[in-house]
């Protein structure tokens, strides 16, 4: 992984605890945050694909 | 949530494949952060193992994006690699829900056929990437 790679995975577990906080949630488990932060990183292909004209 | 957040990217980043792995990446957040990691994914347990391939998909997902917007792949290879990784997600979380029905032979398929697909989906973005 580079260093690059590891920042944006901090940046996404970090979109995931701002949800849970944002929820009132206390805690959030590891694999739901790694799931939230999936779905962070599948919006962002598609709009990625969206800009790139697909 | 800010220590809880220090200590799911120090797991999630180390891989935490193995008891060693995850105690490691703990041990560097502090002392309370062993208590939060043990809470979060129990060190052997079925989510430990996955975790692992989570944070494969998420980096697949990132890089194809970077590569896309940068030039390097074609938008067809992004889409079939979305499509990759989705039905991957769709398999992973179904081997997370095994493990915890206590289904552990589709869990434990499940989680190998994910893995499967990651590395699969790695190989197909540097096969395609200029």
């Amino acid at each position: 992984m580079t260093a690059q790679q590891a920042r944006a995975l901090a940046a996404a577990l970090t979109a995931a605890a701002d949800a849970a906080d944002a929820a009132g949630q206390a805690e959030i488990g590891l694999i739901e945050a790694l799931q939230a932060a999936d779905d962070v990183a599948r919006a962002e292909l598609e709009a990625a694909i969206t800009r790139a004209g697909g | 949530m800010q220590l809880i957040l220090a200590v799911l990217a120090a797991v999630a980043l180390a891989g935490c494949a193995s008891v060693e792995h995850l105690m490691t990446a703990t041990r560097s957040t502090g002392g309370t952060a062993v208590l939060a990691a043990a809470h979060l994914a129990p060190v052997g347990s079925f989510e430990a193992r996955v975790a692992p391939t989570y944070t494969g998909l998420i980096l697949l997902r990132q890089t194809t994006a970077r590569r896309l917007d940068q030039g390097r792949i074609d938008v067809a290879t992004a889409r079939e690699i979305q499509r990759i990784a989705d039905g991957t997600r769709t398999i992973l979380d179904d081997a997370v829900a095994a493990d915890r029905a206590g289904e552990t032979s589709r869990a434990n398929a499940n989680a190998n056929a994910a893995a499967a697909n990651v590395v699969y989906g790695r190989r197909l973005l540097e096969d395609r990437s200029k």
